[in-house]
Parts: structure tokens; C-alpha cells; sequence
């Protein structure tokens, strides 16, 4: 059963959490919400939207940041928390792991999902292709959340080529 | 019990202290103070030493003559710090554990609470609450503070015109003999 699931994968302290679907769901609507005042904002108005949603993502990942390491002990170096966030963080939030995570070992970061949880139920292809990147705001600025509480200062940027897989590159940024 | 509990940000500045009120709260801010360099110094031995991976719990930062100061690192290195009484002998590694566990828990709390800023002074009646708990209460003024023995002559004042009171009854009751003898028999036998 799916709730059995995904309380197993937070289960290390017992606690059951909802069903993931109850999510999506939200998030469908945060997305629909926010393009619903005005259907054809024109390209500043969008661009509003989408860091509104980045902002929210942000101000979950912090709190996700310092609520998920919970007993893990501390990161090492930036690629542990990097791996964190594709196993630990992506489980939580969407009941499975990144699919793959490449580096240029210089700061900068691609994780790429086959069938991102989000998309998955749009469309498998190309249909929808310009309508994906709404659905990805939210969870870049979760990754931005997350890493910031974990000290880390990043730009993440996500694409999409073919719906359901979708990329989210993380450039850190130091100063 | 904790004389003082601080919750430092990773910018090194307090997102929450509070110490007993009796005290000299200045102290106590520069005791915290003094121990973010015990802090910062911990962090990096340990990351220099090849050990897997670093324990949350730092321990015993540093002893002085009537306190000794523990400090506690989140993985968003926000830190902990409690000092408590060195004479308060029978407080185990454990227990002071079992102390950053609960505040780290009701930090993650805050941080959880959509109303709070990240970076913001922790404002959280809950957290409040919660350190409240944990910290010694405040000490009885001198007037009402009872000693062992004082206790004792209290006790038998009161145990005795109880037992007055009862013997009255008791007379009473029986209605036959009256009040008789001196006052002293009329305190309650002790059954040996």
C-alpha cells in the first residue's frame, strides 16, 4: 500500500507521513493558483511567479535542511551533502532516490531524475514541453533551502528535454 | 539542570539565551561567548583529524570553578550551549545528552514554524516552555527556605496541635472523663 511506503521511509522515529499524493496534489494547485490570476503575463510577470514558487520551495528546504539529518553525523565535505540530498532528501519528498548525480569535481552539480514524481503524470514525451518548467520552480528552491541550512550557497537551475525525466544542475557559489 | 541555555546561529551570533534570573546574566552572556572559540576549535580538529565522521555532541567544552560549559553542533551548524552548576555532581553524560537532544528537537520545531524567519531571535513560547523545563527554577526567598531541622520542630508543632485538636475531640466524644490531669496528658501517646 503507498502509505505503508512512505512511512516506511521516514519510519527511523516511527512517525507515519501522508500520502505522498496528498502533496502533488498541492503542489498542482500552488502551480495552477499562481497562473490562474493571469493566464498570459507576459515574460516579467511569469518570471514573478516562478521565483514566488522558488521562494517557496526555499523556505521548505530550509526547514526540511534541519529537520531531516536528524542522527546523521556531520557532513564531511560538499559532495556528502550533495549525496544526502539526492538519497535522503528526494526520498522523503518523493518516496524515491535521484537517479543519477555527476560532477565536474569544480562546483557544480547535475542530478538527473528519469521519472520525476512531479511530471510523471503529465505527459511521457515531448507534449507539455514548454508548460514543465512551472512544475520545477518549487523544487529547485527546495534544493536551494536545503543546501543553504547545510551551509552551502547554491544556484539551482533545472530542464527538462523529455517529460517525465528532468535534469536540476547546482552550481555552488563561493565566494 | 542548566544555570544557562544559549542557542547560537552559524554566524555566531545568539538566536536565543537565557539564564537564571538571580545570577548576573552578563556573566553567563560571556561565559557563551568566550566558549564559541571551544566551539570553533572542536569543529576543526575534528574535520582535520581523519575520524569518519563528527559527533553531534561535543561534550565538556570547559570546566571553570563553579561551572562547566557543554556545547552541541546541528548539521546546519547552529550551536548549542548549556553551562551548568559544578556543583551539581549527580548530572551523567547522559542526561546532559538527553538535553541538547530535546532542544535540538524543538529548534527543528522552529525552524518547521512558517510564522519564524530563519536568522530571526527565537521568539517561540513552546521553545520557552521547553528550557524552562530544563533549567534550574528560581531559588525560594530566605524567608520561606526550611532546613532539616526546622523541619522537624515544625512538624512536631503541628503534629502536636493536631493531636491537641484530636484529644479535645476525642474527650468529647467519650463525654466521661472531662478534662482532667494537666494539659500534657492530653497529648496523644506514642504507640512504642
Amino acid at each position: 500500500m503507498r502509505t505503508r511506503g512512505a512511512g516506511r521511509l521516514l519510519g527511523r522515529e516511527g512517525r507515519r507521513m501522508a500520502d505522498a499524493v496528498l502533496f502533488e496534489f498541492l503542489h498542482t494547485e500552488m502551480v495552477a493558483e499562481l497562473w490562474a490570476q493571469d493566464p498570459d503575463p507576459g515574460p516579467g510577470g511569469q518570471k514573478m511567479s516562478l521565483s514566488v514558487l522558488e521562494g517557496m520551495g526555499f523556505r521548505v528546504g530550509q526547514a526540511l535542511g534541519e529537520r531531516l539529518p536528524r542522527e546523521t553525523l556531520a557532513f564531511r565535505e560538499e559532495l556528502d551533502a550533495l549525496k544526502f540530498l539526492c538519497k535522503d532528501v528526494w526520498a522523503a519528498v518523493f518516496q524515491k532516490q535521484m537517479d543519477s548525480l555527476r560532477t565536474n569535481h569544480q562546483g557544480t552539480y547535475v542530478l538527473q531524475d528519469h521519472s520525476f514524481p512531479l511530471l510523471i503524470r503529465m505527459a511521457s514525451g515531448l507534449q507539455y514541453l514548454e508548460e514543465a518548467p512551472k512544475f520545477l520552480a518549487f523544487t529547485c528552491g527546495l534544493l536551494r533551502g536545503t543546501l543553504s541550512t547545510l551551509g552551502i550557497k547554491s544556484l539551482v537551475t533545472a530542464s527538462v528535454a523529455a517529460l517525465p525525466s528532468c535534469k536540476f544542475q547546482v552550481v555552488i557559489q563561493r565566494s | 539542570m542548566a544555570v544557562c541555555v544559549a542557542v547560537i546561529a552559524k554566524e555566531n551570533y545568539p538566536l536565543y539565551i537565557r539564564s537564571v534570573p538571580t545570577e548576573n546574566e552578563l556573566k553567563f552572556h560571556y561565559m557563551v561567548h568566550t566558549s564559541l572559540d571551544v566551539v570553533d576549535e572542536k569543529i576543526s580538529a575534528m574535520g582535520k583529524a581523519l575520524v569518519d565522521q563528527r559527533e553531534l555532541y561535543l561534550g565538556l567544552l570547559y570546566p571553570t570553578e563553579d561551572y562547566k560549559v557543554y556545547g552541541y553542533v546541528t548539521n546546519s551548524k547552529v550551536k548549542f550551549v548549556m553551562v551548568v552548576d559544578s556543583s551539581n555532581t549527580a548530572l551523567r553524560d547522559n542526561e546532559i545528552r538527553s538535553m541538547f537532544r530535546k532542544l535540538h528537537n524543538s529548534y527543528t520545531d522552529v525552524m518547521c514554524n512558517p510564522f519564524y524567519n530563519p536568522g530571526d531571535r527565537i521568539q517561540s513560547r513552546a521553545f520557552d516552555g521547553m528550557v524552562t523545563s530544563m533549567m534550574i527554577q528560581a531559588r525560594q526567598p530566605r524567608g520561606s527556605c526550611v532546613s532539616w531541622l526546622s523541619l522537624g520542630i515544625a512538624e512536631k508543632v503541628w503534629v502536636g496541635a493536631l493531636a491537641t485538636h484530636m484529644g479535645c475531640l476525642g474527650l468529647k466524644s467519650t463525654g466521661k472523663e472531662g478534662l482532667k490531669g494537666p494539659l500534657s496528658s492530653q497529648w496523644p501517646r506514642r504507640r512504642d
